[in-house]
């Protein structure tokens, strides 16, 4: 049994929901019970989507699926498309791209990289880390960033601009393009086009580093705070190339144990399927995936930046290896499990993408204009990919009829699922416990799920304003008070007694 | 560089949160046609984000154009200033908070700003606009097609109604 995942009885416990998660991709909501001593019986995050992908998947042709998967997210349609393209590259028989292809391939995917971890360091995390957890929410947004720490904002909104630009030169469009098809791509890239893609890049790496530094210095200003804050030994999976180097792109599955040692060195991720299970819970809609030798309780692990950044033996990036280095030694011989360490290993990530882009820029065989192949065709496919959350795994089975059979995807976010629900409870424990509940305390727990940077959508888009709502209900259910923030950032409290 | 900026925004799947897009577009093609549309830079999204504060350097005239719910009918034109306290949700930030952060960005004033609110009736998820918002595009493209002609902070500010409360 997990620890505080089942109360040992809910009578005279009250009940404390953050609904929704804000500042993340996507609805989700925390729940805790509470004596009246305010003593934590049971932390749960809970996922309140309900994605219907693999089923309306089905019986569709094959190579419309690459470009429908695309509106399962609005951050990260670039994995979707690359791991379902990965996937109908086996269907087809395209056993290897064309040079030209899958170099395009890898400078749309580093592109998303960078816009992706952009946009939550910047716009997502860094009001917590800049302003503090517990500032004036009405201020606590990437526009009281701006209005703090302008040139900081400003680099953000550039640096996610420039990772947009490169999904359009190479996709045709920022969001939902068809760069990728199975076999290959569809557009061949300009001279111009590259060009414009090496102006400013210097400048951008600059900032990267920046950012790192940034970052490095929190820790180093606080290191008793970043480095216990919501810290718990973990598996971790990432995907890593033939010599060890991170790839974001493709590569096997490396599993590690909490202490660093490997689980499964190198494992083809085309068997998944014999050594991944999924858990399924009553109070979520996400499933648990574990390690199936290892059983739910030891078998589960964390993927995406904190994970990958540890699981691989360097980063093939010089800036960006030497980042990772200095990130490392904190853990003095141990991997590092603090969850805000998944921010500095991020900005490392992005640094790398951005010296990856850079790399591919210099490469000939970008401009090349053999861009699809195709062979024998096969019945099934498995393609995975990094996607800026972490391990993406796309599998299809198509009938002669060229129709999708069976679909089955396990997305980033899914595979942090206990670890994220590990990380509220021990926030948790850590800050609320016996504590009296404020707004600043609970953004505690947020801040752990930010920290994953959880893509909760994945189907659904959130419409509408994004307040936050916290209610105290008696062990009736009863409600006793409701404290709002309206979409002004302004609080709101309604007392029911009386 | 263009020196007019004109930024529309809204989901065309909402039915009429659509009429920014579509007078931005309808706008486009009658400019093209007449030869004036580089005079222009033109922006569409679904909602207004803090990026949007970088479209404002060098510009020496905006208009933001967007579809609004109990605002006045046909539409309301109106000069906009900059938030003293700006702010932002995940899913909406206003024209206002925009401007502030431009000026906090470069340190210096931003343009005159101007907003054109076409009323809508109908945000439910649909395509399509409905009978009454079509009626007020038709009347906010002959309206906008008239700013354009005469791009001026004078002229529009002439044009204008005063903001509402």
């Amino acid at each position: 049994m997990l620890e505080l995942e089942n109360a040992k009885t809910t009578q005279g416990l009250r009940r404390i929901a953050i609904d929704p998660v804000s500042r993340v991709e996507g609805h989700g909501k925390v729940t805790l019970l509470l004596d009246e001593q305010n003593k934590i019986h049971q932390v749960r995050l809970h996922i309140v989507e309900f994605r219907g992908f693999e089923v309306f998947i089905k019986g569709r042709p094959y190579w419309e699926v690459p470009v429908t998967v695309q509106r399962l997210c609005g951050i990260c349609p670039v994995s979707h498309q690359l791991a379902a393209c990965k996937a109908m590259d086996v269907i087809i028989g395209a056993k290897q791209l064309t040079p030209t292809a899958e170099k395009l391939r890898r400078l749309m995917h580093y592109g998303q990289t960078v816009q992706s971890h952009a946009v939550h360091f910047y716009h997502l995390a860094s009001p917590d880390l800049l302003l503090g957890f517990d500032s004036e929410v009405a201020q606590r947004n990437i526009v009281g960033v701006a209005m703090k720490y302008p040139d900081i904002a400003k680099q953000g909104i550039l640096l996610r601009k420039y990772g947009q630009e490169v999904i359009q030169h190479v996709a045709g469009k920022r969001i939902h393009g068809t760069g990728a098809i199975p076999g290959g791509v569809n557009k061949a890239l300009t001279a111009a086009e590259r060009d414009e893609m090496k102006k400013n890049l210097p400048q951008l790496i600059e900032w990267a580093q920046g950012a790192i530094d940034l970052v490095q210095r929190l820790h180093e200003e606080n290191p008793a705070f970043y480095n216990s804050f919501g810290q718990f030994e973990s598996n971790m999976m990432g995907m890593v190339r033939g010599d060890g180097a991170l790839d974001l792109y493709h590569g096997d599955l490396c599993v590690k144990d909490g202490k660093g040692k490997p689980i499964f060195d190198r494992l083809n991720y085309e068997t998944y399927t014999q050594v991944l299970r999924e858990e399924v819970k009553p109070w979520s809609y996400m499933k648990f995936p574990y390690i199936a030798e290892l059983g739910p309780e030891k078998g589960w692990y964390k993927v995406g930046p904190l994970a990958r950044v540890q699981t691989c033996d360097f980063i093939p990036s010089p800036l960006a290896e030497a980042a990772r280095q200095r990130m490392l030694a904190i853990g003095n011989g141990l991997p590092v499990h603090s969850t805000l360490t998944y921010h500095w290993a991020r900005i490392i990530e992005l640094l790398h993408g951005l010296e990856v882009i850079q790399s591919l820029l210099d490469d000939p065989d970008l401009l090349g204009k053999d861009l699809t192949v195709k062979g024998e065709r096969q019945e099934e496919g498995v393609g995975v990919i990094e996607a800026p959350r972490g391990v993406l795994i796309h599998h299809y089975k198509v009938n002669e009829d060229d129709q999708v059979t069976m679909c089955n995807l396990i997305v980033s976010t899914t595979h942090n699922n206990q670890a994220m629900n590990t990380a509220v409870r021990s926030v948790a424990m850590q800050y609320l416990d016996r504590r009296v509940i404020s707004e600043g305390l609970l953004n505690h727990i947020e801040c752990a799920i930010r920290a994953y940077d959880p893509c909760l959508s994945c189907a659904t888009h959130a419409l509408g304003k994004m307040p936050l709502q916290v209610e105290l209900l008696d062990a009736e259910g009863k409600l006793l008070s409701r404290l709002r923030r309206d979409s002004l950032g302004e609080l709101h409290t309604s007392d029911m007694h009386g | 560089m263009a020196e007019v900026l004109l930024t529309a925004w809204g989901n065309t799947s909402r039915s009429d949160d659509a009429l920014g897009p579509s007078l931005l577009q309808r706008l486009e093609a009658w400019a093209s046609s007449l030869g004036i549309a580089e005079r222009f830079e033109w922006v569409e999204d679904f909602q207004l984000q803090i990026d949007h504060a970088l479209n404002l350097e060098g510009k020496t005239l905006a208009l933001y154009i967007d579809a609004g719910q109990d605002t006045a009918a046909p539409f309301s034109f109106f000069p906009l200033v900059p938030l003293k306290q700006p702010w932002h949700t995940t899913h909406a930030m206003p024209p206002e908070s925009v401007l502030a952060v431009f000026e906090q960005f470069s340190q210096k004033p931003a343009c005159p700003s101007f907003m054109l609110c076409l009323k809508g009736e109908d945000f439910e998820i649909r395509e399509g606009l409905s009978a009454a918002a079509q009626n007020h595009l038709e009347l906010g493209l002959a309206f906008a097609q008239t700013l354009l002609k005469n791009p001026t902070p004078e002229s529009w500010l002439a044009l204008a109604h005063p903001p509402p409360p």
